[in-house]
């Protein structure tokens, strides 16, 4: 199907395009032999890359652009596959290569840069050691003195500050975006003409990943590279791409110019790619208004934190009135730290105060390292705090142990970032759901029936009860997962990233499931929820009220409305600046 | 670093203070453990069996007797019930035997075991691979006793090609040294360098998976740098641990058999020679002897661990 839209950049295109062409993929085919049978993973591509040109390979998981890119690298022969078409670079056949004729490509003429910067490079070698390694290998001329004061300039120009120190530093010693830094630095080292890069700012954080983006933006500029960006993120493709190639199930469905197919994308599933990701309206403060306002903790001294039990601004519904102004979950001045090497100690949290009302959607945004996922842990009690109040319905859990916490974590529920490694993978998704509910004490008999009721809360039928988490998609089994920490019926679901490892369709899909089972269960039982993200567009869409976290202290905190619109703390414009660029063209589009 | 090892020689106290007294113990209940009934001879009388006991201080609490036998350890001056020797001199002259077995056949399990590990890795699933599980298989199986008379008919007896046993000083002789122990080496190290393959294949393997060393495929190096350079000493990791704790056991005594099948009079063979007599001093001491160096290894394990691997610290 794929051939018909993309005859514009089909192989057989004029002669003097051709020489401008860099990279040319003819009808590509990559199949593995799996138990299942052969799986097709690349069903027939064609498409170029031109010389200083950044193309975006665009496609939810599974969709087979990173088996592109693996298969221009010649890494996907080791893995079994089975290849057809041609793939040229400049005068090169790729697919007909031997691999040690790949050997010499690998790093001189065409380089990757991969997701996970903390994954890809050797723990156990020092940066420098692995950047002059590359240029060693392709270089013989070059000894290893020289080749090590190169990475130090790499290093220099790929941003690294200090890089004739950081050279002798281990991947562990830095931070991730240090470490993709490193990553790019490696891939330049030898000047290719083609640079893939594989997700390379999906792992990292906004500010960090809107640095990288500027590098590469300043690299396509200043050099006649090539570069072939696969990503699922159209917010990096809005920043970056001069062309883009839409990819699902093994083939193109679309491509074209940047700015045409964000403007007005032609295929129905580039459509509901753009859809999903359009930003979802800012919610207005409901049930709970907590502390009035944005506060900034330290500015007003030791008071800084009112108790803030304050009656709502606005409450249309009768229900909604008598449940306000109840605080569930209060934590008052915590603080935590860590011992750290050669005593040295490391506060990870400091003094931190927030509030989760009954039945509110508290968000708590920040980077890594902000502290937040300490703060999860110190409000269910799996770290104990170094000084502060926790209060749940009232009682001080600050310091309770074993059986008086077993009322407080039966109500306070986690749902995990990485539901497939939180799932006993040996467990069948019935079973799961019934280890809340024998706490619960609820009879065998009715085990089954309330299985079920839960699987259907969350959008699931009946039939998933009989599968094994690994046999349902990512989002299904996060679906899963909120099933599980329903089933003990909580007070309040803590949520950790809840949607970052999910599509950007499916993560809009378990958004919504979220609303509205906070909106079901409100008249009755209220449900809040405590959502921790890096990312301020899910947290602005589904929260009452916004926390900003920094270097383990809480910098800002209001309703959600009214930090979008106006925040103070000069991080939270910067959070807001590093994001909102690319969400604001994609919405006039949509 | 100091700080590291002040612990651990800390934690080796406690060890030795536990073993000993778990040792001392032991003799204290087993049936027939009464030493001086066999010191008295067989056809003592019940008085002479008295006199030795209260010659020896049988009689005495059992708390008395296990601080004046510890005393005797620590400064050297214990004896051994049956023959009335010198237990640390017997364990001094034993212990040359039983080092050489150790060090020489822990250098030969290690090279063999990492050469095949890597060769059947990098080979997995096809013939030279399946080959060396069912090798490895042989070795892990076979009985050290049977391979060590195995060697001894074949290559001692029939062929003439190396002595039949005993041991000859490093010192003195060291060829003689070298083939006095080269069968032991041989007959010890077989079943180790089977399972030492096998754990390495299996770690190799998992390596091979990581993304760093896609990483390095796609920095265009070649295969054999892949391998040594990234894959291999990411692999090694178990490796160190296992042959720490198994080169101390050998050290120990742990090659009972082997020291007793070609007659080197090591350290295992004292001790086996010791419980047989029920002999409390021998057992005790050479008892330690096992608790130190695993403790010592265990150490030295640490600190390789460290060197391979910058992410871990010391200091804990």
């Amino acid at each position: 199907m794929s051939d018909a839209s993309v005859s514009g950049e089909a192989p057989r295109a004029d002669t003097a395009a051709r020489a401008a062409e860099l990279l040319d993929v003819a009808n590509l085919r990559v199949s593995f032999d799996t138990e299942a049978g052969e799986v097709r993973a690349v069903d027939g591509v064609s498409f170029a890359v031109r010389r200083g040109e950044v193309l975006a390979l665009v496609g939810e998981s599974g969709s087979g652009k990173s088996t592109i890119g693996l298969t221009l690298m010649g890494l996907t022969r080791r893995l079994g596959a089975r290849m057809s078409g041609a793939v040229r670079l400049e005068e090169e056949d790729l697919l007909g290569a031997s691999e040690r004729e790949l050997q010499a490509l690998r790093g001189r003429r065409m380089a990757m840069v991969f997701q996970d910067p903390i994954s890809s490079l050797n723990p156990v070698q020092r940066v420098g050691w692995q950047i002059s390694e590359q240029i060693r290998a392709h270089q013989p001329l070059v000894n290893g003195a020289q080749a090590l004061e190169q990475a130090v300039e790499l290093m220099d120009r790929a941003g690294i500050a200090d890089a004739r120190s950081r050279v002798r530093a281990y991947p562990h010693e830095l931070s991730g975006g240090m470490r993709q830094r490193v990553m790019i630095a490696m891939a330049l080292s030898c000047e290719p003409g083609l640079l893939i890069a594989d997700e390379p700012t999906t792992a990292l954080d906004v500010t960090t990943q809107a640095q990288i983006l500027a590098q590469l933006r300043e690299l396509r500029e200043r050099t006649e590279m090539g570069i072939l960006f696969i990503t699922h993120d159209l917010g990096v493709v809005a920043e970056l791409a001069d062309r883009i190639l839409v990819m699902r199930g093994g083939q193109l469905v679309e491509q074209g110019e940047a700015d045409a197919i964000l403007q007005a994308p032609a295929h129905p599933y580039t459509q509901s790619l753009l859809a999903a990701y359009a930003p979802r309206p800012v919610r207005s403060p409901r049930a709970w208004v907590g502390p009035q306002s944005s506060i900034t903790p330290g500015a007003a001294g030791g008071s800084h934190y009112s108790t803030g039990l304050g009656i709502a601004g606005e409450a249309p519904l009768e229900e909604r009135a008598q449940l306000q102004g109840r605080a569930l979950l209060q934590a008052r001045e915590l603080s935590v730290t860590f011992r750290g090497s050669r005593r040295t100690r490391v506060q990870v949290l400091d003094s931190v105060s927030l509030t989760l009302g009954e039945g509110e959607t508290l968000g708590v945004v920040g980077e890594s390292g902000a502290g937040k996922t300490t703060l999860i842990r110190c409000l269910i009690r799996l770290t104990d705090a170094s000084s502060g109040t926790i209060h749940f319905r009232g009682q001080d859990i600050t310091k309770a142990k074993g059986r008086q916490l077993t009322p407080v974590r039966r109500d306070l529920q986690m749902v995990f970032q990485d539901s497939h490694a939180s799932l006993n993978p040996r467990r069948r998704v019935e079973w799961i759901l019934q280890t809340g509910l024998r706490l619960r004490e609820v009879p065998h008999a009715q085990w089954r029936e309330r299985a079920t009721e839960l699987l259907e809360r969350v959008g699931l039928r009946a039939e998933h009860l009989e599968r094994y988490p690994h046999e349902l998609s990512g989002g299904e089994r996060q679906r899963v997962g909120i099933a599980r920490a329903l089933s003990c019926d909580p007070r309040a679901l803590v949520l950790d990233e809840p949607v970052s490892s999910l599509d950007a369709t499916v993560r809009a899909q378990v958004l919504d499931l979220l609303v509205r089972l906070q909106e079901e269960g409100a008249p009755t039982r209220p449900l809040s929820y405590l959502l921790v993200s890096h990312d301020l567009m899910v947290v602005r869409g589904v929260s009452d009220r916004v926390a900003v976290m920094r270097n383990g202290k809480v910098v800002e905190v209001g309703p959600t409305e009214e930090l979008f619109r106006a925040p103070q703390h000069e991080y939270t414009q910067a959070l807001l600046a590093a994001c909102l660029k690319l969400p604001g063209q994609v919405r006039s589009a949509v | 670093m100091a700080g590291f090892l002040a612990r651990r020689l800390a934690g080796m106290a406690a060890v030795l203070l536990a073993i000993s007294l778990l040792t001392f113990l032991i003799f204290q209940v087993i049936p027939g453990g009464d030493p001086a009934v066999r010191m008295a001879g067989r056809l003592a009388t019940p008085q002479q069996v008295q006199d030795v006991r209260h010659a020896w201080g049988f009689d005495r609490p059992v708390y008395d007797q296990y601080l004046t036998t510890m005393e005797k350890v620590l400064n050297g001056s214990v004896v051994s019930y049956s023959q009335q020797i010198n237990v640390e001199e017997e364990i001094l002259r034993s212990l040359p035997p039983t080092l050489s077995l150790a060090v020489g056949a822990g250098v030969i399990w290690l090279f063999f075991g990492v050469l095949f590990g890597v060769l059947s890795a990098i080979t997995a699933g096809r013939f030279v691979d399946r080959s060396l599980t069912v090798v490895a298989l042989v070795g892990v199986s076979t009985p050290a006793f049977f391979l060590g008379a195995l060697l001894l008919y074949y290559l001692g007896y029939r062929l003439e090609l190396l002595p039949l046993g005993g041991y000859v000083h490093l010192t003195s002789d060291p060829w003689g040294w070298f083939t006095h122990m080269l069968m032991p080496w041989l007959a010890l190290s077989v079943a180790f360098i089977g399972v030492y393959a096998r754990v390495l294949r299996s770690s190799v393997l998992d390596t091979m998976g990581e993304d760093y060393v896609r990483t390095a495929h796609a920095k265009g190096l070649s295969e054999r740098r892949v391998l040594v350079r990234h894959v291999l000493r990411n692999s090694m990791i178990p490796i160190v641990t296992l042959w720490g704790l198994d080169f101390a056991a050998v050290v120990g005594g742990g090659a009972i058999v082997i020291e007793s099948v070609f007659d080197l009079h090591g350290v295992g063979q004292y001790a086996a020679e010791s419980i047989a007599r029920l002999d409390v001093p021998p057992v005790l001491v050479v008892t330690l002897l096992v608790a130190c160096a695993v403790v010592v290894l265990g150490a030295v394990v640490d600190i390789l661990y460290a060197a391979l691997d910058p992410r871990i610290r010391l200091a804990r």
